[in-house]
């Protein structure tokens, strides 16, 4: 037997990739995960203040004293001084007290346990750096420089460091004043005291030295026209760096900017290169506040927080991070990444030309339902960037056909062989037509016999009916030009029927179908709600939970409707956690079943955890999902119709319900005969056959069709230790293999059932 | 003993070809896949040609190489 | 992310170089052949078009770096994906002193030794590896272990190539 869908050939493509760069970062863009957090933002010389808070809360002074320090080489004198525009932006202060950042900065520089440097081999700059002058921005200029190991000498009037701190930072108390000084005395820096800062001692020692900086006081001395450019912090004239401004946390990021100035000039390049970013940035990182509780700062004692008072007050912090998806999609959580960079991972993964495609599987296991879209402040839109990486694959031939293949040929299977298309008996064309979808024929044929009778008998001008697939499942899989030809078969078939209005079972053909702008689609829900309810509608005599089909995410009027019509069944509806646009999918969807059950049954999982049965769906892929999973669950329809389509059937019985429907219903209908759907031989199977079969998408069909090529080949072998007549035969892309036993000529009970992709053929030598 | 195998199992008498009535022996074989293949040696009818495919070998082994390819 | 039949290791061997010589890994991937390098004592570096752990990122057609800094340039399974091996062949001479090896591994569809010459090489030493590279690729992935790079369709040979800047 031929494959209906050609399989991809070569193992690699040159073609060039579809998706632009710049469509891509403006997708993965919207993700807001990576945006630092308020406090840290606001910081101009970059603290991260969430991880300080993290350490504090846990006790971790020294943790704390680590982060702090890399950004501040006296953190004393910042903590004591800083205006500390962190406190401001935090987050908490919209509900109650922002976190006390800089007295538990305080703290941290108090309590912190000063990590030694010993151990790691760190060789000092050759360059050599000068420092004229005292103040603030000169004494912090010499932190930030012997931090970055380049060797520093400061010049300066002052007698001793006791003066020099003295006068950098009057605003110290004094147990602050002898932790900074002993601070100030660790470090390798070379003081050389009582000089007479002059123009003249200036030019003398300025050859020795490659990095010179100056005190603002200082740099007036020497130049008395010197200004300093402010974002490199330089007297560009004579490369000369010098402080400016006043403020401690101005002054301490003067510093840094001229530290980084430093480097520049060290390496011979302009200082205005590479710098990044510097200094405080907006931030659009987003922090659910609905959440917090502890809004009432720890009161601060005069002398600063004690240890437990600093780790109570950082308990406080929310720790600012936006999980907004993570928390509602199971998929993400599977993955374990936001979706900002599983978004960039998957789109990286469709540019491999040569190498493994390991993002593969997390790209088919999305479910597209658009649920990040909707939970999301910024609309990531994670399904967009899925669908279009795996339509790029399918173009450039990169798409293995493996991980979609049985749902693709179900979806052929629903349009051909279980297709149907009539008038309504005694219509040539009619004003409506039933589209059920095809799940519901595979799941609940009754019940669509059931509706398509009531609507047909209920309104006027004829009610056609369609039996297939929308053509979602192509959709899906990316297989644009598969889905076209479905699109085209559909419309064909539309006209002849006159074109009639769509009347949708599923919210999910209403979707595919309301694209084309031609087509005038309505729910059956909607047709239900104006006609009125039919004799035998009925709810449930108890609450139930509603599970709202992502096919209706954004679709206000279907999701509403839905409830009046439950209302009006009788039914006792209780809302689950995340409803309406924010349900998650149960796993159908995006084929994430067939490509990956795994993640697909956590998907499903996550739905029912959120209420207590039983459920009400109102698509047939939730209804089927839910049942499989062991969840007493009821279409909306089948109350409508007063049916119950009880356990969920397996792979082989969805076929059989679909072709048993058709032919039911054209020979009752339209006088049409169809030939059997028996084999020509007896066939019956035992359990774990079944179960087997189920499990490794292997139909009764795929089995006769073995069966029947053994039976004209004759080829097949006996197992001499498990007793099982084995056969097999290549179908489309698949080899299928069947272990059974004979009853009798023309009768075989089947054991096992396997298959392969690979084909495997004799070879010579 | 062919070196170039990946992979061997020899049936041992164990299997019979119903066709032609004759146990199936050690014979080369070919899996394909994607424009690969892979020599391996596997229990051959030596009358009719007719490879077998153990199923532990097509859910173990094979699957996981045509996965492996698919990711290529 | 990708490993080369023959061994990198086999591709340095044939270069010769001296000690200390300094070196760039055009392609470098996931950072292994730089560390390779290291190890045998080169001043190793390498660029590829993303980022990794002791890999930079840059543009193999259009390297940062001045001309005449390298002593020897190395790149396997690269310059065909750049799709411009011309430009990157000139690109590697550029950036070698007079002297200077080029140590290429990589899949032809045409004799490389023209293209080598139309960039200012001499072509010292060439071994064929396509036999051992198929064979190779067909054994990793039955047995799944690390990734070589994959056998294109049509007539190709991957060579090993040692060449000079003159």
């Amino acid at each position: 037997m031929k494959s209906r869908i050609p399989e991809r050939g070569s193992t690699h493509v040159y073609n060039v990739s579809k998706i632009s760069k710049e469509e891509i970062d403006s997708m993965v863009e919207r993700c807001v995960y990576e945006q630092p957090p308020f406090c840290n933002a606001a910081c101009p010389l970059r603290l991260d203040t969430r991880a300080l808070l993290k350490a504090v809360a846990a006790g971790n002074f020294k943790k704390a004293l680590q982060l702090y320090e890399k950004i501040a080489p006296f953190p004393l004198i910042l903590s004591q001084g800083c205006e500390a525009p962190c406190e401001a932006k935090c987050r908490l202060c919209e509900r109650g007290d922002g976190i006390a950042i800089r007295a538990i900065e305080s703290a941290v520089a108090r309590f912190g346990e000063q990590s030694k440097l010993g151990g790691v081999f760190r060789s000092t700059k050759k360059q050599k750096a000068a420092i004229f002058g005292s103040g603030l921005f000169a004494l912090f200029l010499a932190g930030e420089l012997e931090k970055k190991m380049y060797p520093v000498t400061v010049f300066c009037a002052e007698p001793d460091e006791e003066m020099y701190l003295r006068g950098a930072a009057p605003f110290l108390d004094d147990a602050a004043f002898t932790l900074e000084l002993k601070r100030l005395k660790r470090k390798e820096i070379r003081f050389v005291f009582g000089c007479e800062i002059t123009a003249e001692f200036f030019r003398q020692k300025r050859e020795e030295y490659q990095i010179l900086g100056a005190s603002e006081a200082a740099a007036k001395t020497f130049f008395p026209v010197a200004e300093c450019t402010p974002d490199v912090m330089l007297y560009e004239k004579e490369n000369l760096i010098m402080g400016s401004g006043s403020g401690v946390m101005d002054t301490a990021f003067g510093a840094k900017k001229a530290a980084l100035t430093a480097d520049r000039l060290a390496q011979n390049l302009d200082p205005r290169n590479t710098r990044g970013r510097e200094g405080a940035v907006e931030s659009k990182l987003y922090t659910d506040l609905s959440q917090a509780e502890a809004l009432t700062r720890v009161p601060i004692p005069p002398e600063g927080y004690s240890r437990d008072q600093a780790m109570e007050e950082a308990r406080r912090c929310l720790q600012c991070r936006c999980e907004e998806c993570l928390k509602t999609c199971a998929y993400l959580r599977h993955y374990g990444k936001h979706p900002g960079l599983l978004a960039r991972e998957i789109y990286n993964n469709t540019q491999i030309i040569m190498g493994d495609h390991q993002l593969n599987k997390p790209m088919n296991s999305c479910a597209l339902c658009g649920q990040c879209t909707a939970v999301c402040p910024n609309g990531m839109d994670m399904a967009r960037v899925c669908h279009m990486a795996r339509e790029n694959m399918v173009a450039t031939d990169k798409m293995a056909l493996a991980p979609h293949e049985f749902a693709l040929l179900d979806m052929l299977f629903s349009n051909e062989e279980a297709f149907l298309s009539r008038p309504q008996p005694g219509f040539e064309t009619c004003r409506y037509v039933f589209f059920p979808g095809c799940q519901a024929s595979a799941v609940a044929p009754e019940t669509v016999r059931a509706a398509w009778e009531d609507l047909s008998t209920r309104l006027e001008g004829g009610v056609a009916l369609m039996l297939g697939c929308c053509g979602a499942i192509a959709d899906w899989a990316g297989r644009r030009e598969i889905y076209d030809h479905t699109k085209a078969f559909l419309d064909a078939e539309l006209s002849k029927l006159g074109d009639p209005i769509v009347i949708a079972g599923c919210p999910t053909c209403a979707k595919q179908l309301r694209s084309r702008e031609s087509l005038e689609v309505i729910g059956i829900w909607d047709i239900l709600l104006q006609l009125g309810l039919p004799v035998g509608a009925k709810g449930l005599d108890r609450p139930a939970a509603l599970h709202d089909a992502c096919g209706a995410r954004g679709d206000s009027v279907t999701q509403n409707a839905i409830r009046s019509l439950a209302k009006q069944l009788g039914c006792d509806l209780k809302e689950p956690k995340d409803a309406l646009d924010r349900a998650p999918c149960c796993g159908y969807g995006g084929l994430a079943g067939y490509a990956n059950p795994e993640v697909a049954a956590e998907l499903t999982e996550q739905c029912i955890e959120r209420g207590e049965g039983p459920w009400i769906t109102y698509c047939m892929a939730c209804r089927d999902r839910f049942a499989r999973a062991g969840q007493e669950t009821h279409h909306l329809l089948e109350l409508v119709y007063g049916k119950d389509a009880q356990d969920a059937p397996d792979i082989s019985e969805k076929r059989r319900n679909r072709r048993a429907l058709k032919r039911d219903l054209l020979l009752e209908y339209w006088n049409e005969e169809t030939k059997g759907m028996e084999p020509e031989f007896k066939i019956t199977y035992t359990l774990e056959a079944r179960e087997m079969m189920d499990q490794r998408m292997i139909l009764t069909e795929d089995v006769e069709n073995v069966l029947r090529a053994m039976r004209k080949t004759g080829e097949a072998v006996l197992d001499g230790e498990s007793g099982l007549i084995i056969a097999r035969a290549r179908l489309g892309n698949t080899t299928f293999w069947v272990g059974f036993t004979e009853e009798g000529a023309d009768a075989y009970i089947v054991h096992r059932a396997y298959s392969h992709r690979m084909q495997v053929v004799r070879r010579q030598g | 003993m062919d070196e170039r195998s990946y992979y061997t199992i020899d049936p041992e008498g164990k299997l019979k070809c119903l066709k032609c009535g004759v146990p199936l022996e050690k014979g080369k074989a070919k899996f394909l896949y994607l424009d690969n293949g892979f020599p391996v040696e596997l229990p051959v009818c030596p009358k009719c040609g007719f490879v077998y495919v153990p199923e532990s070998l097509a859910l173990g082994k094979v699957l996981s190489v045509e996965k492996a390819l698919e990711d290529k | 992310m990708t490993r080369h039949p023959g061994d990198t290791r086999r591709l340095i061997d044939l270069a010769d170089l001296q000690p200390g010589a300094r070196v760039l890994d055009l392609g470098a991937g996931d950072g292994d052949g730089v560390r390779l390098l290291r190890s045998l004592g080169y001043d190793a570096a390498g660029i590829d078009r993303i980022a990794a752990e002791d890999v930079e990122q840059g543009d193999l057609l259009h390297t940062t770096f001045a001309s005449n800094s390298f002593d020897a340039v190395m790149s396997e399974c690269t310059f065909f994906l750049t799709g411009d091996v011309p430009g990157a062949m000139r690109e590697s001479a550029r950036i070698l002193k007079i002297g200077g090896k080029l140590l290429l591994a990589d899949i032809f569809f045409e004799d490389p030794e023209p293209l080598l010459e139309a960039a200012g090489f001499r072509l010292i030493h060439k071994e064929d590896w396509t036999k051992a590279w198929r064979e190779y690729y067909l054994r990793s992935i039955w047995e799944g272990t690390a990734e070589v790079c994959p056998v294109p369709k049509g007539k190709s040979t991957y060579w090993m190539l040692i060449a000079r800047k003159d």
